[in-house]
C-alpha cells in the first residue's frame, strides 16, 4: 500500500476534488427525503399550494443537481487513477529496460507483460472502484444516521437497536464471504494451471493411454470449483436475504409501528415516518456487494505485492566509476573467460581465450548447448564474466562505459527484431538519421528494392514482429539497421530458416556488405558464411576444442568434421 | 445456442420450479407497498381522540403482514436462486468437461491451430459467461415481464393519470441505458485494442531487449510506450467516467420520476383526489419498476458476451480432430510393425520398413529428414493415411486407439514432463508402480544420481511450479518413464541429444540390457552412431526418403553417409 500512496500523493489535488464531489453528491441525495418530510408535514397535509410548489422546486433542484458533483467526482477519480496507472507503468517499464539480460532469461515474457499491464490494471480497479466505494459507504452510513437523528431523535434511537445487527452482518458475513471467494479464486487458479499443464502434455497423455486418469483428475478439480461456487453463492444469497428483505423490512415495520406510537403521543409526524422509510432503503445499500469489495481489495493487495517484487528485482549491470568513454575500434580479446549463469554453479563457458583483430571475422560453431550464443552475449557485457576478462581495444569491458561500448556495436539476430512502427523507424530505431542515409544503407543491403514498392515506402507501418513482411525482408531490414549505425563491431547470430535461393543470395550479399571492415563475432550456420571466416572456433561444452580455417579443420577429422558431415555433407 | 437450449430443456423441472418461485417473489413484492399504503393512511387518521388500543392492534397487524411478506420473499428468492444456480453451475462443469474431452483427442497439429491461452480461456472464461447468462438472463427476463408488467398494472389501477405522467422519464431512461450500453461497448472495444497494443509494446520490447540495448535505444522505446499510455488515458478517463457515473445517473432519472409523482400526486392529495398512503406507495412502485427497466441494458451486455462465448465454445466442440477413434479391432501383444511406402504432405516421400518383436531398428539422418514425423505416425499421434502403417498386419487406422497405444513406450524428441513430482513423472504410465520399480527405472535411465541430488529426491516438484530440470535430466526422466511403462513397443526419438558422452554410454549399455531381457520391438532414432550401431537393421533417411538401409555392419562397409559418420564417431570407441 505504501507503493500506491507514493503515486497517489503526486496527484493529491484530484483525490481531494473527488472526495469533495462524492460528499456533495451524497449530501444532495440524503437531503431530499428530509425535504419531502417537510413537504408532506408542512405543506401537503396543510394544503399549502404555494409553499408546496416552492418546496417542489427545491427538491427538483437537488434531484437533478446531484448529477453535477456525481460526474465531477467520478471524473476526478478517474483522472487520478489513470495518471497513477501511467506513472506506475512507466516506472516499471523503465525498470525493466535497465535490467541485465539475465532478468529476461529467468522471467518469462508473459510474466513481465502481466506485471506491467494486468497487475497495474487491477490496482487501477481498486483506485477507481473499491476505494471510492468504501469512502462513499462510510459517508452514506454516517449521513443516514445523522439525518435520522435530525428527523426524529426518538424514532432514531429506537432504530439504533438494529445498528449492531447491521455491523455483525457486515463484518461476520463479510469475512466469511471473503474466505469463500478467495477459495474460489484458488480453485480457479488450480483449474487454470491444470488446464495449461494438460494442454502442453497432450501427446504424452495420449501415447501412454493416460487420458482417463488425467481426465478424472481434472474432473475432480472442476467439481471442486463447481461445489465451491455453489457454496459461496448460496451463502451470498442468505446474506442478501438477511440484509435485504429481512433486515430492511424489520426496520421499516419498526418505523411504522413505533412511528404510530409516537404520533399518538404527538412526538412524531407522518412525514417523519415516510422519511424513515426512504432512509432505511439507503442504509441497506452499502452492505450489499460487501464480498465484492473485500475480494477487490485482496486482489489489489496481491497485485501491489507482485508489482513491488517486480520493482525490487535488480539484475542491473552497473558502469564502473569513471568509466572509459569513446568509440571502440574493434579489437576484441577473450582471456581465459569462465562463465556460469547467475545462481548456478555449472560453468557454461570454461576458459575460452581467443582474439579478433580489428576487421576480422570469427565464426563459432558447435552442437546446441555448446555455449556459442553465451559467448556472444558476453562480448557486449550483457553478463559479466566470472573469471578471466574480455578486452575491447585492450580495455577490460567492465571499465568501458556500457552505452559507449554498445554504441560501437551492432547485432543481427536469428530472429530479426521488428516492432510496430514505420520501416524507417525500424531501421533507425528512432534515431535522427537523414532519409538519404537510410536509403543508402537499404540500397547497399538490397532492401531498398522491396521497400520502395511498399504502399508508403519508408513510412509503411510494420506490424509487431514484422508479421506483414517475409522472413527474408525482415532479415534485410535488420541488416540495413546494422549498416546505418556504422558499428565497428558486429555480433551476428545467423538465421537457420530456409528461404528461397534468390532471397538467400540477397541476404548473403547484404551480410558481406555489412561485415566489410568490421570485427565480426558470429554464430554461423551456412557453410558459405563459415568459409568466409578468418578463423573458426569449434566449441564443445563451453571450451574451444578446435581452431582454424575451414580447410584446416576438415583435415583434422575432429568435431568440426562431424558437424560438417551431419549438417552439410549429407547426400553428397 | 442450440446446445444450450437442449440442455435447458432437459432441466425443465428445475427451471419450472425456479420460475414459479420467482413469480411468487414478484407478486409479493408488489403486494408490499399496498400494506405500507394502508398503514400510512391509518397513521394519518390517528389523533388523540381515537381508541388507541384498537388502532395499535391494527398497526401491529400490518407490521406483521409486511414482515411476513418479506420473509416469504426472502425464502422464495433463495428457492429460485438455488434451482437456477443448480442448472447454471452444473452446466458450467458439464461444458468444461466436454471441452476438455475434445482437447484430449487433439493431435499436436490440431493444437497448433489454436493459441494455448485461447484454448484455456474457453475452458474457464467462456464457460463462466454462459453460466452468468443462464443465471442473470432468466432472472432479468422474468423480472421484466412479471415484475415490470404487474407493477404497471397496479400503478394504473391506483391512478392512471399519475402513471401516465411519471412513467415517461423511465422510458427515456431505458433508451438512455440502451444508447449508453452500446456506446460503452464500442468504447470498451477501443480500450481493449489500446490495452492490447500496450501489451504488445511491452512484449516486443522484452523480446527485442538485446537489440535495444546494443543500439542503446532505451529512450526511444520509453517514448513509444509513453505514447500508447497517453492514448490509453485519453479514452480511458472518458469511458470510465461515463461508466462509473452510469448507474448513479440513472438513479437521477428515477429521482425525476419520483419528483413528478410527488408534484402531481401532492397536488392530488391536497385537492382530496388521493390519499397520502397511495402517494407513498406509488413512489415505492416507481423504485420497483426502475430495476427491470435498467436491467434491459444489462441483459443486452450479458447476452452479447455469452453469445460470443457460446460461439467460441461451439467452435471447439464441433472441431473435427485429425485422429478419430473409429477403429474397432483389438490387438493382444505385438508381433510386428510394418510401414508401407508412407507419404505425407509434410516431409515423408515414401518410406517402407518392417520390424518384428525382439528386433531393434535404428534410424538416422540429417535434421529435417523426417525421422521424428515418421515416429509420430506409429501410435497415431498424427494420423497416417490408410494402408501405410500396420501392427500385426492390421492397418492401425482399424485398431481401437486405446488398444493400439496401450502397446507403446515412447520417448519423444522433446521430453515433455508433466507438472508434479519426479516420481509422478517416472510412474506416469504406471501410477501403481512400487518404489523399487521407480528407482530401477531411474537407474536404468542413468538419472538416479541426479534425482538423489535434488532437494527432495523423487518427491521434488518439477515444472513451472517447482524446479526446472536441465534438458538432459528431462530427457532421462522421460527415458525412465518409458522403461517403467515396459510396453511391447519401445520408441526412442533422439534420446541422447542433450546428454554428455559418459551418460550416453551408460544409457546405451542399460538399453541393451533392457532389450536383451524384455525383447520389445525397439525403434531408436538418433544422430549418434553409438546409439544405433548395435541395431539389427538401420535406415538412413534423407529428405523424407530412405537413402541407405541394411545391417549396421553392411552400412559401415558401404561408402555412404553412414560409413562416414561411423568412421568418425566410432573411431575411438572400443566395443
Amino acid at each position: 500500500m505504501k507503493l500506491l500512496w507514493k503515486y497517489v500523493k503526486r496527484y493529491w489535488i484530484w483525490a481531494v476534488l473527488g472526495v469533495i464531489g462524492m460528499f456533495l453528491q451524497i449530501f444532495f441525495k440524503l437531503i431530499n427525503p428530509y425535504l419531502i418530510r417537510i413537504l408532506i408535514d408542512q405543506y401537503i397535509l396543510k394544503n399549502d399550494f404555494v409553499g408546496a410548489t416552492r418546496m417542489m422546486y427545491l427538491i427538483l433542484g437537488f434531484t437533478l443537481g446531484v448529477g453535477i458533483p456525481l460526474i465531477f467526482s467520478s471524473w476526478a477519480i478517474n483522472v487520478l487513477t489513470f495518471k497513477v496507472m501511467k506513472d506506475i507503468r512507466m516506472d516499471m517499464f523503465r525498470h525493466m529496460m535497465r535490467q541485465g539480460l539475465y532478468f529476461f532469461s529467468k522471467t518469462p515474457t508473459g510474466v513481465i507483460v502481466t506485471r506491467i499491464t494486468n497487475d497495474v490494471a487491477s490496482v487501477g480497479d481498486v483506485l477507481a472502484g473499491s476505494i471510492p466505494a468504501i469512502v462513499s459507504d462510510v459517508f452514506i452510513i454516517t449521513g443516514v444516521w445523522v439525518f435520522l437523528f435530525l428527523v426524529n431523535t426518538k424514532l432514531a434511537l429506537i432504530e439504533l437497536v438494529f445498528a449492531p445487527i447491521i455491523a455483525i452482518l457486515a463484518i461476520g458475513f463479510g469475512r466469511w464471504l471473503r474466505d469463500l471467494y478467495s477459495h474460489i479464486r484458488d480453485v480457479r487458479a488450480t483449474l487454470n494451471i491444470k488446464s495449461q499443464e494438460i494442454l502442453s502434455a497432450i501427446p504424452i497423455i495420449q501415447v501412454f493411454v493416460q487420458v482417463p486418469r488425467i481426465r478424472k483428475d481434472y474432473e475432480k478439480t472442476s467439481l471442486e470449483y463447481r461445489n465451491s461456487l455453489f457454496k459461496a453463492f448460496f451463502i451470498t444469497d442468505i446474506f442478501n436475504a438477511l440484509s435485504g428483505p429481512v433486515l430492511k423490512t424489520s426496520m421499516q415495520a419498526t418505523a411504522i409501528v413505533a412511528g404510530g406510537y409516537l404520533i399518538l403521543r404527538g412526538s412524531s409526524t407522518i412525514g417523519d415516518v415516510v422519511a424513515f422509510l426512504t432512509y432505511i432503503n439507503y442504509l441497506i445499500e452499502p452492505i450489499r456487494d460487501i464480498a465484492d469489495k473485500y475480494t477487490m481489495i485482496q486482489d489489489a493487495t496481491s497485485a501491489i505485492m507482485k508489482i513491488q517484487r517486480f520493482m525490487n528485482e535488480n539484475w542491473y549491470i552497473p558502469d564502473a566509476e569513471n568509466p572509459h568513454t569513446g568509440r571502440p575500434e574493434g579489437y576484441i580479446r577473450y582471456d581465459n573467460v569462465h562463465f556460469a549463469y547467475p545462481g548456478t554453479k555449472k560453468e557454461v563457458i570454461r576458459g575460452v581465450s581467443f582474439e579478433a583483430l580489428k576487421g576480422k571475422k570469427i565464426a563459432l560453431v558447435g552442437f546446441t548447448g555448446s555455449g556459442k550464443s553465451t559467448l556472444l552475449n558476453l562480448a557486449l557485457r550483457f553478463y559479466d564474466v566470472n573469471k578471466g576478462a574480455i578486452y575491447v581495444d585492450d580495455i577490460d569491458i567492465r571499465q568501458w562505459k556500457k552505452d559507449d561500448l554498445r554504441s560501437g556495436a551492432a547485432v543481427v539476430l536469428q530472429e530479426p527484431f521488428l516492432f510496430k512502427g514505420t520501416i524507417r523507424d525500424n531501421i533507425t530505431l528512432g534515431r535522427d538519421i537523414p532519409l538519404e542515409k537510410v536509403i543508402d544503407a537499404a540500397k547497399r543491403v538490397h532492401a531498398h528494392d522491396f521497400i520502395k514498392d511498399l504502399p508508403n515506402g519508408y513510412d509503411t507501418m510494420v506490424l509487431s514482429g514484422g508479421a506483414n513482411l517475409s522472413v527474408g525482408q525482415r532479415q534485410l531490414i535488420s541488416l540495413a539497421r546494422a549498416l546505418v549505425h556504422h558499428p565497428s563491431i558486429l555480433i551476428l547470430d545467423e538465421a537457420t530458416a530456409s528461404i528461397d535461393s534468390e532471397t538467400e543470395r540477397l541476404i548473403q550479399e547484404g551480410l558481406e556488405e555489412v561485415m566489410k571492415g568490421r570485427t565480426t563475432l558470429m554464430v554461423a550456420h551456412r557453410l558459405s558464411t563459415i568459409r568466409e571466416a578468418d578463423k573458426i572456433l569449434v566449441l564443445d561444452s563451453g571450451r574451444v576444442v578446435e581452431e582454424g580455417t575451414h580447410e584446416e579443420l576438415l583435415k583434422k577429422r575432429g568435431l568440426y568434421y562431424e558437424l560438417y558431415m551431419l549438417q552439410w555433407a549429407s547426400g553428397q | 445456442m442450440k446446445r444450450l437450449f437442449d440442455y435447458l430443456k432437459s432441466q425443465w423441472k428445475k427451471i419450472l420450479i425456479a420460475f414459479i418461485a420467482l413469480i411468487l417473489v414478484d407478486i409479493m413484492q408488489i403486494l408490499y407497498p399496498q400494506y405500507v399504503r394502508k398503514a400510512i393512511n391509518l397513521i394519518k387518521s390517528l389523533s388523540t381522540d381515537t381508541d388507541k388500543s384498537y388502532w395499535i392492534s391494527v398497526l401491529w397487524h400490518y407490521a406483521f403482514i409486511m414482515i411476513a411478506l418479506y420473509l416469504a420473499v426472502a425464502i422464495f428468492r433463495l428457492v429460485y436462486r438455488w434451482f437456477l444456480r443448480t442448472v447454471a453451475v452444473s452446466y458450467d462443469h458439464q461444458l468444461r468437461m466436454a471441452i476438455m474431452d475434445k482437447y484430449l483427442s487433439f493431435s499436436e497439429r490440431d493444437l497448433q491451430k489454436f493459441d494455448i491461452g485461447d484454448l484455456m480461456s474457453r475452458l474457464i472464461r467462456d464457460t463462466r459467461s454462459v453460466r452468468r447468462f443462464i443465471m442473470m438472463g432468466t432472472i432479468i427476463l422474468v423480472d421484466l415481464a412479471v415484475l415490470g408488467g404487474m407493477t404497471i398494472v397496479t400503478m394504473v389501477s391506483m391512478s392512471p393519470y399519475l402513471t401516465l405522467v411519471s412513467v415517461p422519464p423511465m422510458i427515456i431512461l431505458t433508451l438512455f441505458v440502451l444508447w449508453a450500453g452500446s456506446y460503452m461497448q464500442k468504447k470498451f472495444k477501443v480500450m481493449l485494442e489500446l490495452f492490447g497494443e500496450m501489451t504488445e509494446r511491452v512484449r516486443e520490447t522484452a523480446v527485442g531487449i538485446k537489440v535495444i540495448k546494443t543500439f542503446v535505444r532505451e529512450d526511444f522505446f520509453m517514448k513509444l510506450f509513453e505514447q500508447i499510455n497517453d492514448r490509453y488515458i485519453g479514452t480511458g478517463v472518458k469511458l470510465f467516467t461515463l461508466q462509473s457515473s452510469f448507474w448513479p445517473l440513472s438513479s437521477v432519472v428515477v429521482g425525476l420520476s419520483l419528483v413528478i409523482v410527488l408534484w402531481v400526486g401532492g397536488d392530488m392529495v391536497m385537492s382530496g383526489k388521493m390519499d397520502i398512503g397511495t402517494l407513498v406507495s406509488f413512489m415505492m412502485y416507481i423504485n420497483m419498476i426502475a430495476w427491470p427497466m435498467l436491467s434491459v441494458g444489462m441483459f443486452i451486455t450479458v447476452y452479447s458476451m455469452s453469445k460470443s462465448a457460446i460461439q467460441r465454445i461451439d467452435e471447439v466442440l464441433t472441431y473435427e480432430p485429425e485422429v478419430k477413434d473409429t477403429g474397432t479391432r483389438e490387438i493382444e501383444g505385438v508381433s510386428n510393425i510394418t510401414v508401407k511406402d508412407i507419404k505425407d504432405d509434410i516431409v515423408l516421400k515414401g518410406v517402407s520398413f518392417s520390424v518384428s518383436k525382439g528386433q531393434v531398428l535404428g534410424i538416422t539422418g540429417p535434421p529435417g529428414s523426417g525421422k521424428t514425423v515418421l515416429m509420430k505416425y506409429l501410435p497415431r499421434l498424427w494420423q497416417p493415411g490408410d494402408g501405410m502403417v500396420f501392427v500385426n498386419d492390421i492397418d492401425v487406422n482399424d485398431i481401437r486407439l486405446a488398444s493400439l497405444r496401450r502397446h507403446f513406450s515412447y520417448v519423444p524428441q522433446d521430453p515433455i514432463l508433466f507438472a508434479g513430482t519426479v516420481r509422478d513423472n517416472i510412474a506416469f504410465a504406471r501410477p501403481d508402480a512400487t518404489e523399487e520399480e521407480i528407482i530401477w527405472a531411474a537407474k536404468m535411465a542413468c538419472v538416479w544420481d541426479d534425482i538423489q541430488a535434488l532437494p527432495k529426491g523423487l518427491d521434488t516438484v518439477v515444472g513451472e511450479r517447482g524446479i526446472t530440470l536441465s534438458g538432459g535430466q528431462r530427457q532421462r526422466v522421460s527415458i525412465a518413464r518409458a522403461f517403467l511403462a515396459g510396453k511391447d513397443i519401445l520408441i526412442l526419438d533422439d534420446p541422447l541429444s542433450a546428454v554428455d558422452t559418459h551418460t550416453e554410454r551408460c544409457i546405451i549399455k542399460n538399453l541393451k540390457e533392457y532389450v536383451a531381457q524384455h525383447s520389445p520391438l525397439t525403434i531408436i532414432v538418433s544422430h549418434r552412431i553409438p546409439a544405433i550401431h548395435w541395431a539389427d537393421y538401420v535406415l538412413v533417411l534423407e529428405g523424407g526418403k530412405v537413402l541407405e538401409e541394411g545391417t549396421p555392419e553392411e552400412l559401415a562397409e558401404r561408402d555412404g553417409l553412414y560409413s562416414r559418420l561411423y568412421r568418425y564417431q566410432m573411431g575411438g570407441d572400443v566395443e
